[in-house]
């Protein structure tokens, strides 16, 4: 028992050491005492100072994030490959790191270097409306990207502005003077005409929306959308969703809580995708929100919570009817086989919930079965392909675009997937309907030739052609991610 | 009542010519295939615009990402689409990742060709660059029935008339 024990943590341990060789994509490396001495050796023993995470996080982003010292951030802003306006995480550079941290020397430096005020990232952040959704308030901050082409009346695309985003870190209305004097009104509205309150009741800042009740900003009011505050603050923030009693809170001060906007969403649709406390739930219900109803995308309570919520909640949320489609034709179970745990699909199952669904676009579950394969967690995958194969799910069945469960296994690179697939009656050499074999795709996206040598063993063609007349072949010499020297045999 | 009835005739008669005349111009389906390199990273966002001599927009084409959400990610064609009210669900169709390909129908009005008209093809990649001009040719005969290499994560992309 005790040796498998060490097993297990040998394996985990094993794992952890292979997916972060790099010590500087390691969170938790960089610390404000680090130096640049101990960087330079780390560098020395073979860690990159350039690579990206998988997510896009470098070992300049990390040390910013971890407040690591001005000569840290210097050392590794002078190597190369560390460009001023390198593009991170999210589309975002370090200008915006450093502001977001509220770090006024770094930004300085990078400014210093060449640093662009008007990078926007993926999400439509600037770096000066990054800075404010860091709960910055530091004036310099501000003035310092303003003296380099910033401007503070910036906009997201959402139509925020420096106080939309500021606002839900705001601890008094007095840290907010500065950009008021600069022009920002308390009273503007983004494009969907939710104000500072809406901003604020999103994260649950209740401290600063009493402020704003007094300061006569007003609170009561249906958004553009149909929206209220109570359904935005249903919406919760990153990192968990707001108490009931800051929804009693809001209740309390005259705002309906039972609120549809105008895509026929409520609270109970925006708490079902995440919300695990029953008893704001059983608030919401209370107050006359429908537990089942669809919005106007066909979504139900139901239908989110089988996404990725919890067992007991999909369980409390099963008045909705199990058969139920959305305008996309998808159901609560292909949300359950795509995202969630074996237990939530047995449960839909058990509940009815039809295994033989095809959406509009031609998928089956066996599509989203396929989609929740994951390299890294086999285990709920092989879980539900157990249940759901056992239950008869036909494998065979061509999805959407024609393409067979092959075509849409290829470019997950794992042989084992695929030999499993073609166990069952499936073509191998079938085209979709872009004119492409399982093995052209193999061939196109494969970053080995293990992939294609398995698909030729079950029994692949080499020599059908593409729509384009192209050869199995002519598309392999083209994938950048090939050896050359290993593809002759396709020849 | 003779003359009058000619007149008629000869009007609706007129009207049809007039409506043959006018109808919209004549416009060509093309088999288009984007070819996406092996770059790592998630599905990219594209868009195939039709541009006027002078780079201004003039029609969306094709759009691949259906998330709305991330359209203002291709920087330019947003400035020109964010406030048009152009529906664009029957040209809209999911993201190709790293290696992949997609193939698409688009149609381009004959008049368009040979008078220096351009096709662009941007592309954004969630945590990396933009790219404005993944893909921009002029408009011609030949060139509708060609390869053209790619800059940023388009490979190349093909062109086929279609009969």
């Amino acid at each position: 028992m005790k040796k498998l024990f060490t097993l297990t943590l040998l394996l985990i341990v094993g794992t952890i050491t292979a997916q972060d060789a790099n010590v500087f994509l390691n969170r938790g490396f960089f610390k404000p005492t680090t130096t640049v001495k101990e960087v330079q050796q780390k560098v020395k023993e073979g860690n990159s100072p350039v690579d990206l995470s998988s997510n896009g996080f470098d070992a300049t982003t990390n040390a910013i994030l971890a407040d690591a010292s001005l000569d840290v951030v210097k050392y590794l802003l002078s190597i190369e490959g560390n460009v001023v306006n390198k593009v991170t995480h999210d589309g975002r550079t370090y200008l915006f790191w450093a502001g977001m941290k509220g770090n006024l020397p770094v930004m300085k430096h990078l400014l210093k270097l060449g640093a662009k005020t008007d990078v926007i990232d993926d999400k439509g952040s600037s770096a000066l409306l990054f800075t404010a959704g860091g709960g910055q308030t530091n004036p310099e901050l501000y003035n310092l990207l303003i003296d380099n082409g910033a401007s503070i009346n910036e906009t997201n695309p959402k139509g925020a502005n420096a106080l939309h985003q500021l606002i839900g870190k705001a601890k008094s209305l007095k840290e907010l003077d500065y950009f008021i004097k600069k022009g920002l009104d308390l009273k503007s509205t983004d494009k969907a005409g939710l104000n500072v309150v809406d901003y604020a009741a999103r994260v649950g800042n209740k401290t600063i929306i009493e402020e704003l009740v007094k300061k006569g900003v007003s609170y009561k009011d249906t958004n553009l959308d149909g929206s209220n505050a109570v359904l935005i603050a249903s919406q919760g923030g990153r990192g968990g969703g707001n108490s009931l009693e800051f929804f009693k809170y809001l209740e309390g001060l005259g705002i309906a809580a039972n609120n549809t906007n105008n895509d026929g969403v409520n609270p109970i649709h925006n708490l079902s995708y995440s919300g695990k406390d029953k008893a704001l739930f059983q608030y919401f219900i209370e107050k006359g929100v429908s537990i089942s109803k669809a919005d106007n995308k066909g979504n139900t309570p139901l239908m989110n919570a089988a996404g990725r919520n919890s067992l007991e909640i999909v369980q409390f949320l099963e008045a909705a009817n199990v058969l139920a489609k959305n305008k996309e034709g998808k159901t609560a179970l292909m949300n359950a086989v795509r995202g969630n745990s074996k237990d939530v699909v047995v449960f839909l199952i058990d509940k009815g919930a039809d295994i033989k669904a095809v959406d509009a676009s031609g998928n089956s579950l066996a599509y989203y079965l396929l989609e929740s394969y994951s390299k890294r967690n086999k285990k709920p995958f092989t879980e539900k392909w157990e249940l759901l194969t056992e239950k008869g799910l036909d494998i065979a069945r061509v999805q959407s675009e024609g393409n067979t469960l092959l075509h849409l296994a290829v470019t997950k690179n794992n042989a084992d997937l695929l030999a499993k697939i073609a166990s069952y009656k499936i073509d191998v050499n079938a085209k979709n309907a872009n004119g492409l074999t399982a093995l052209h795709i193999a061939a196109m996206t494969s970053n080995n030739v293990d992939n294609i040598k398995k698909l030729i063993a079950l029994g692949a063609k080499t020599d059908i052609g593409t729509d384009f007349e192209e050869t199995v072949y002519d598309l392999a010499l083209e994938n950048e991610l090939l050896d050359k020297n290993e593809i002759e045999f396709l020849k | 009542m003779k003359l009058k009835l000619v007149t008629i005739t000869i009007a609706i008669v007129g009207l049809f010519t007039l409506a043959a005349f006018t109808t919209v111009p004549k416009t060509s389906q093309y088999k288009c295939m984007i070819q996406l390199k092996n770059y790592e990273g998630e599905g990219a966002y594209i868009v195939v615009s039709l541009l006027d001599s002078k780079g201004n927009y003039i029609e969306t084409l094709n759009v691949l990402g259906d998330d709305p959400e991330w359209y203002h990610d291709l920087t330019k064609w947003w400035g020109y689409f964010e406030n048009k009210n152009s529906k664009i669900d029957a040209i809209t169709g999911a993201t190709i990742s790293g290696g992949q390909r997609a193939i698409k129908v688009i149609k381009i009005d004959d008049d368009k060709l040979d008078k220096g008209y351009k096709i662009r093809f941007e592309t954004a990649v969630e945590d990396q660059k933009y790219v404005a001009d993944d893909v921009t040719f002029e408009l011609t005969s030949e060139s509708v029935n060609s390869k053209v290499d790619g800059t940023g994560y388009i490979r190349y992309i093909r062109m086929l008339p279609q009969k």
